[in-house]
């Protein structure tokens, strides 16, 4: 196991939202298939999901978190180096999401700001990579990560339309020489079985065609097109309760940790029940197993920072820095996981874009 | 046999003493679901490394009949 560490950067804030419209998934379900929607919700524990209007792009959701958080937290244009973006709903294929950020902000135009392409587990590499650049040129650095997936979401899905959300989230990280505390990742890779979670048809391989713009109907009932995405239910569970379970115990072993020594567990919100079954295998007890999926839904790799944001007020403990074991997992197949410090001296909120920019529109959790 | 009611209780996020070898899973458990039959299959497989298919699980009516897969017999 390869185990990534790095020294003296800290995180100053966290800020996430979740869209416009907030959806009652046993009402929505009820509608559609009758007395089997109790079933689904209790099957996937998610109550309420939040989906972004159409074309509210997820540039737009993680911009609104990047200006309360920059403000909220005092922070000047110029000392920001970088911007790194995690999604794989860009706003457009062409150009990155990045750059937009930059000129939004008003950000100097001497940084680095590129994007991620992950799904589920992105972000853990976002982190990474942000706090890597973040002490690589001393300044802080701007995390974005978030996801409309409703813009690939069939509303015939059994699999896919019960538990997908939108969010966005913005993550500030600072190079710090006083903190001390190591974090450790560590990532997992296999691409082997990357047909059970996909986006059959618009990437260069498969350029959408009228076809794929057609409903088609799959032995389990579910219609979808070409264009929305497709996953394997039972091949995503197990890979998560086998492979991702196992890897995660011997990473915390390898890192000299155990569910004794770090505060708490926030796990990518796949469903409830999925979490659940891996905190106890982890042997993290709910009480200090982080989640909001079950009031916002799994939007993704932000469904992490959107926990954070969520969580952090009630949960950190004020008197010191908390250790939190981050980790996320999904399309690819791929999976991440940090050992990090969260300060309960950042910033942290979660609120809903309205679409007004106006900050008091807005609905505070 | 004890140690597959104590799994399968896990599973099924109940007491181990709430379920017996008899109990029909889909209609007395509570708040049954395909995610659990998911993590059946997988149970079964790491802690008896038998592998099940979702066909072979849908077929099973009572724990017994999940307990006589995994065992073998």
């Amino acid at each position: 196991m390869q185990i990534f560490e790095i020294r003296g950067v800290k995180i100053e804030g966290v800020c996430a939202c979740v869209p416009e419209q907030k959806i009652d998934n046993g009402e929505m379900l009820k509608k559609m298939y009758g007395g089997e929607a109790a079933k689904i919700i209790s099957s996937t524990g998610i109550h309420y999901r939040y989906m972004a209007n159409k074309g509210t792009s997820c540039g737009e959701l993680c911009l609104a978190c990047a200006k309360e958080l920059l403000k909220e937290a005092d922070v000047g244009k110029e000392e920001i180096g970088g911007i790194v973006f995690v999604t794989f709903t860009p706003d457009r294929l062409l150009p990155f999401n990045a750059a937009a950020i930059q000129n939004e902000l008003g950000l100097e135009t001497g940084i680095p700001s590129f994007d991620i392409n992950l799904a589920c587990s992105g972000y853990a590499y976002g982190i990474y990579v942000a706090s890597s650049l973040a002490k690589a040129c001393g300044k802080k650095v701007l995390l974005l990560d978030g996801d409309v997936q409703g813009a690939y979401l069939s509303q015939y899905d059994k699999a896919t339309l019960p538990v997908l959300a939108d969010a966005g989230s913005a993550t500030l990280i600072a190079a710090d020489e006083e903190s001390k505390n190591p974090w450790r990742f560590t990532f997992y890779t296999d691409g082997s079985r990357n047909d059970m979670l996909k986006i059959p048809a618009g990437g260069s391989a498969s350029p959408v065609t009228e076809e794929d713009l057609k409903y088609r109907e799959f032995e389990d009932g579910s219609k979808r097109r070409g264009v929305d995405i497709y996953m394997d239910g039972f091949g995503i569970y197990s890979f998560v309760a086998q492979t991702v379970s196992k890897w995660l115990t011997g990473f915390l072993k390898e890192a000299d940790e155990s569910s004794e020594s770090v505060d708490f567990f926030i796990p990518h919100q796949a469903n409830m029940y999925m979490i659940r079954q891996l905190a106890r295998k982890l042997k993290f007890p709910w009480e200090r197993t982080w989640r909001s999926g079950d009031e916002v839904g799994n939007s993704g790799s932000a469904t992490i920072p959107v926990t954070i944001a969520k969580n952090a007020h009630s949960m950190l403990d004020t008197e010191k820095e908390n250790t939190v074991f981050i980790s996320g997992f999904g399309a690819g197949l791929s999976a991440s996981a940090g050992i990090i410090t969260l300060s309960p001296k950042g910033y942290y909120k979660l609120f809903q874009y309205t679409g007004e920019k106006e900050r008091e529109e807005w609905n505070i959790f | 046999m004890e140690h597959f009611l104590e799994f399968a209780a896990e599973v099924f996020e109940v007491e181990p003493e709430d379920i017996s070898m008899d109990t029909v899973f889909r209609e007395e458990i509570d708040d049954f679901s395909s995610m659990m039959g998911f993590s059946m299959i997988c149970m079964i497989e790491d802690e008896y490394g038998v592998k099940i298919s979702v066909d072979q699980f849908l077929a099973c009516e009572t724990i017994g009949s999940l307990y006589e897969l995994a065992a073998g017999l």
